[in-house]
Order: structure tokens, then sequence, then C-alpha cells
């Protein structure tokens, strides 16, 4: 059936994030757009993890950088 | 099991060497072997048996001629299907890439027939190695649970005697953890040591190309034949490759092996794991190793650091693929692949930002402390049943099986350092685990030199799977 409040909080409606992903192109049903939202809330909860520790004056890790020790 | 698929991949070096053993009779023995196992295990996605055969009987006429090239040559070995193969289907466990037949070689295959290896075969792997969807590989230790992945046909293949080692690719774990679920010594290289051009990625800054095996010399040996920089692969390292055999059994006294317990010894270790790594650190102690505690509150933000890169970056892979081919994949990888589209870039960046902050607290943590090594196990519990894996825990603790699998290993792709699991155990209830080792970036040669010291002191590594024994 799909659509309904995906995320126990309440904050995202999934028929929000169907309408985005087809029009991003993503073929994906309603259902699959329910089990979508609740991983996307899930990833905002992740995001807000990062706030345990002070990021704001941290440049990004150099990601493709060999060794994962040096900035040179 | 034969008396040959029973040696290690060094034993039958020592035996090629002494012209006790002709590669041509290895391959038949592997040959044999997968036919016995392969209705039970199911390691194999595709087997090369004519093109092995052809093969081996080009490395016994080189032998022959006074041309064996180093420790591999004529050594049968399994590849992951993740990994290019030119002229052999490669398909990453996914309709997707059905039928697909590369042109040239990923180059750790190309460096490892260049030594002389013989593929025998491709093992499944999950689809794209995501370790979402469930392969048909099963566990010879336990045909009803999860044998580990996303190198799951990998770990079977060698746990089942079917190949004397096999390479796996690890992004979060997936070297280490179906190494530690399968008895066997499994080696994530430091970030940029193994080239992963030809490999299908799962995230580009967090996948590595590594050797399974059953004993730790062995993955010594199989590490150096696909080593060093590759000019194809952005990432590679301008490092020299050293022998890591050279201090093998050079012991451990005097070194300093560091011990993180807050978050490595939580409440979710499983009390037989928990007393055996607790074993492991007493013997090195006594050893004449200094085991040192360390802190790294930083280990808490790794979780979700690491899913959310790979979700960003494994979506960018797939942005076109998913586009145009979205039924072809298992709905659990697309559902995956779709998330990683939505998650904003500033989500992405900061995760970004967050590895930072662990890989210099963890790089400062073997600074100050003058750190050998840190240890700890592999994984917090064993396996669980193959239907149970997204249940809640067996033994109460709140979490399900996938979510505690890989809370050991993701930290060792955020910081890019190597790390090694080493057989260290077998519960009560027949199920195998290890414990893992992380050097500094490079040192691959000190892991390897401590594990080893372990290892020589116990059998763990000569056991098989009781269900081996009748075929």
């Amino acid at each position: 059936m799909g659509y309904g409040r995906a995320s126990s909080d309440d904050v995202l409606d999934s028929s929000v994030v169907h309408a985005l992903a087809k029009k991003m192109g993503l073929a994906i049903s309603p259902e699959e757009a329910d089990v979508l939202t609740a991983l996307l809330m899930n990833q905002m909860a992740a995001f807000q993890s990062f706030d345990r520790f002070d990021l704001q004056d941290t440049v990004p890790a150099p990601i493709f950088r060999a060794g994962g020790t040096s900035d040179e | 099991m034969s008396e040959l698929t029973d040696l290690s991949l060094s034993q039958v070096n020592d035996m090629l060497d002494a012209g006790a053993v002709s590669s041509l009779e290895l391959v038949e023995a592997n040959l044999r072997a997968i036919d016995k196992t392969e209705a039970l295990v199911h390691a194999y996605a595709s087997v090369l048996a004519e093109e092995a055969l052809d093969a081996a009987r080009a490395a016994d006429a080189a032998i022959a001629a006074g041309d064996r090239r180093g420790a591999l040559h004529g050594i049968p070995i399994g590849l992951k299907d993740n990994i290019y193969t030119k002229g052999s289907v490669t398909e990453s466990g996914s309709q997707v890439m059905a039928g697909f037949v590369p042109d040239y070689d990923a180059t750790c295959a190309a460096l490892l027939k260049q030594a002389g290896a013989i593929i025998i075969g491709k093992t499944h792997c999950h689809e794209f190695a995501y370790g979402v969807n469930t392969p048909p590989s099963r566990s010879p230790w336990n045909n009803a649970v999860y044998p580990g992945g996303s190198s799951i046909g990998s770990g079977v293949a060698v746990t089942s005697r079917s190949s004397f080692g096999a390479l796996g690719t690890d992004t979060g774990g997936s070297i280490r953890v179906p190494a530690s679920i399968n008895n066997l010594v499994g080696m994530k290289a430091t970030y940029g040591r193994v080239s992963i051009y030809g490999v299908v990625p799962v995230a580009w800054s967090l996948d590595h190309v590594g050797p399974m095996t059953r004993t730790v010399k062995d993955n010594a040996l199989l590490l150096a034949g696909m080593a060093g920089y590759d000019p194809q692969d952005p990432t590679s390292a301008r490092q020299p490759v050293p022998d890591f055999c050279a201090d093998l059994d050079a012991g451990v006294s005097g070194l300093r092996i560091g011990v993180e317990r807050d978050y490595f010894f939580y409440d979710g270790v499983i009390d037989e794991i928990r007393t055996a790594v607790d074993g492991v650190i007493a013997e090195y102690r006594a050893a004449g190793a200094e085991i040192v505690d360390v802190s790294i509150p930083e280990l808490a933000i790794t979780q979700d650091a690491l899913f959310t890169i790979v979700l960003c970056e494994g979506s960018s892979y797939h942005r076109k693929l998913i586009r145009e081919q979205a039924d072809k994949y298992d709905p659990a990888t697309r559902t995956l692949i779709q998330l990683g589209e939505l998650v904003p870039a500033t989500h992405y960046l900061a995760a970004q930002q967050a590895r930072r902050v662990y890989r210099d607290a963890i790089n400062r943590a073997f600074a100050e402390q003058q750190l050998d090594a840190m240890l700890w196990p592999t994984m917090p519990m064993t396996t669980a049943p193959l239907d149970a894996m997204n249940a809640p825990r067996a033994d109460g603790y709140p979490d399900t099986p996938v979510g505690s699998m890989c809370h050991h290993t993701f930290n060792a792709n955020l910081a890019g350092l190597p790390a090694l699991s080493v057989p260290c155990g077998i519960t009560a209830a027949g199920l195998p685990f290890g414990f893992q080792l992380t050097g500094r970036a490079f040192d691959e040669a000190m892991v390897y030199r401590i594990a080893r010291a372990y290892e020589r002191e116990h059998d763990w590594h000569e056991r098989a799977a009781d269900s081996l024994a009748g075929v």
C-alpha cells in the first residue's frame, strides 16, 4: 500500500521521498519509499551523531590518498 | 579431504620447490575437493577447471626448466567474483553483470598470474559486495549459519580446502568477518598497498583487496604477490613492498601492543570471545610484549561515518546502472543504492570530517604510546542463523547480528590502517572466531610477526570443520 509516516517521530512523509526519488529518475514503488524513508531517518540520526565531536574547524579527510596517515 | 588439500599454501610451496609435488597434482586435488564440497558449501560462482589445468601444465614445465618464479608459482587460489579476470565471467554477485566477461585483469589478478599463481575459480560474493542479499554459499562449520561476507565464497572455499588461499575485498570488514567466522587468517592491508584497479567498487575511499588463508605465513606470501604501486590506480601508494616474512618468527619480546577496552570490549562482546581474547593478550604479555591501555573515544563515530561514506560513494558508482537496470538488482541492494542518492553532500563531508577526527586520534595513540599494534576481537560475537541475521540477538544484547558483526571492523577502513584477523578459538557451539591486530600504516610485516607469535603456539589453523571429514 505504501506511504504513511515511516518514522516513529513523524517528521517525514514517505510520499515526499517517493516523489523526490521519482523526480531523480529512480525506479521506486510506494512500498519501497516507506522503507527508504525509514532508512533516511536513520541517516539523519547518524548525521546528528557527528556532533559528539567538534568538527567545526576540521578539514575533511583526504579521501583518496594512499596510506591514510599522511596529508603530504 | 585429501592429504594435499589439507596442507597450507606455504607447505605446498616448499613441496613444489623440492619437486615433491607438481602443480598439476595440486590443481587436480583442488578440483576433486570442489567436486566433493560444492554441493554442501557453494563457494564458487564459476570454476575455471580447464584454464587451471592448462596453467598448471605450463607451471610444471617452467619449474622443470628451473624457472620457478616464486612462492605462488603453481599454486591454485580463488578470486572473489568482483575482481576482473580477463576472458572469465565476472558477475559481482549481481544479475546486473550477468555474463559480463572483462577484457582485462584487475591489477591484483594480473600480478598473481605473473607470479605464477593459478586461478582455480571465482568465488561468490554478496551483490556488488554490499552485504545485504543472501548468496548461496554455506558454512561447512554449520550449514544453517551465515558464513560471513561479503567475501563469502572466498572464506568458504579456503576453509573447505577447495583452494589454498583466496582473495577477498574489504570495505567495512568483508575480509576479516568471513575470516573470523571460517577459522581463517584475513588481511585488509594499508589503503593503497594493493591496487583496486579492476575491482568493482563499493566505496572508492574505503575499498581494499586482500588475502584470506589458513595460516599467517600463507597470508604474507599471498599479499606479497599482489602488493605494490600501480600507476593505473590513483589511490595506489608509492611504497616499496618489503619481505613480509623476513621477521615472521622474531617473536613479540619488547613490542608494545595497545588495547582499547571501552569500545572493543563493550557489553556486546560475548563471554566466550571476551575470555579468549583476554587470554591472547595474557599470552602476549607472557611472551614479553608490553600491553598498553589506550583510550580512543572517537571510535564512537566510526559506524555512522563509514556507513554514510559507503552510501554516497556506492550510489555514485551505480548512478547510471540503477536507472537503466533497476529491476535486475536485489531489492535490498537497490534500496541502499537509492538511499545514497538522497543523502545530502553535507552529510558526506561531515562523515569525512569525522573520519579525519578518528584517523588522527588512532594515529596519535600509535605515536604517543609508541605502539607496534593494537589488538581486539575481530567480532563481538560469532555468527547467527541465516534467518536470524536481522532479528534481535539471541543472547538478549539489544542489537541484531548484522548490526554487531562489523562493530569492530569499520574503523580500520576509515583510518586506512592494516588489520588482520587471526583464529583464536571455537565456541562450545562449534563456531570459530578470531582476534584482530591493527598496525601502523604500511607496517603489515609487524602485524604478521605479532600474529605468527600467537599462531605458532596454537593449532587453531589446523582445525577443519567436522562436516568435511566425510566428503
